[in-house]
């Protein structure tokens, strides 16, 4: 028996440490999800928690037709997906400024000397990720941090291939840019 | 290939490895394009950067 199929098996069959040893596997996944669709720190931690509840409630239905993966980080987007749709939040949000011109980045004060380069780097990219629509954001995050595949990534969205594909290409040609006329701007 | 540059999409299919192209010509054309070259560097430290995450992580827990 799998590793995962053997846990899934003891929290099943009531076992709690089963279950804090799935809550510390899968936190950082749920996190990466959660985190980047919802802004609130105390909705952020409320979402985490109601995400376990429903693992917790569903886990005696599932039967392993995805990765054990696949099928929390599912939960954790829908369930952010459900609290934006309440909250009005767009998930497409293409018309966000942020996003459409290189002009926008004048104006910014911040000099390059109050930061270490690496952690300048690090909360330039957040920034820019930040100002992407919801979904790019998340993609970015199940492909490059996650490491899953399209196939996870759409079963987990519910989108097509070609979309998930394309949102990911838009988003890195965007920070892609935006990090180097960033920087081009900070060399001036 | 050779009288354009490498488009966006080609040079992140080649890091996704997913480019359908001619591999050899796209590397031969790298070598030869100092345009596409910088793009490609670029890129690659966007994908590093993405993949690593450390600090985006602890930004977005302290903030």
């Amino acid at each position: 028996m799998s590793d995962d199929r053997k846990l899934v098996s003891e929290i099943s069959a009531g076992n709690k440490a089963a279950f804090k040893d799935f809550i510390e596997q899968y936190q950082k996944l749920v996190c990466h999800v959660v985190f980047r669709m919802v802004s609130n720190d105390t909705d952020r931690e409320d979402l985490c928690q109601d995400v376990f509840i429903k693992v917790y409630q569903n886990i005696g239905n599932f039967r392993f037709e995805s990765k054990v993966s696949t099928w929390v980080a599912q939960i954790a987007y829908n369930s952010c997906v459900s609290f934006l749709r309440k909250n009005k939040t767009l998930l497409y949000d293409d018309l966000n400024p942020g996003i459409t011109t290189l002009d926008d980045l004048s104006g910014n004060n911040v000099l390059p000397d109050e930061y270490s380069e690496v952690q300048d780097l690090s909360r330039i990219l957040v920034e820019e990720i930040d100002k992407l629509p919801l979904i790019y954001g998340t993609i970015l995050s199940l492909y490059h941090l996650e490491q899953m595949s399209y196939n996870e990534i759409c079963e987990i969205m519910q989108l097509p291939e070609g979309t998930v594909k394309s949102y990911l290409f838009r988003a890195r040609r965007l920070l892609k840019n935006k990090l180097l006329a960033k920087y081009q701007q900070e060399d001036i | 290939m050779n009288n354009r540059h490498l488009s966006d999409a080609e040079i992140q299919n080649y890091l996704d490895g997913e480019y359908k192209g001619d591999l050899k010509r796209f590397k031969i054309h790298i070598r030869n394009c100092e345009y596409c070259r910088n793009e490609l560097a670029k890129y690659k430290e966007l994908y590093s950067d993405l993949k690593n995450g450390v600090d985006y992580e602890r930004y977005a827990f302290n903030n």
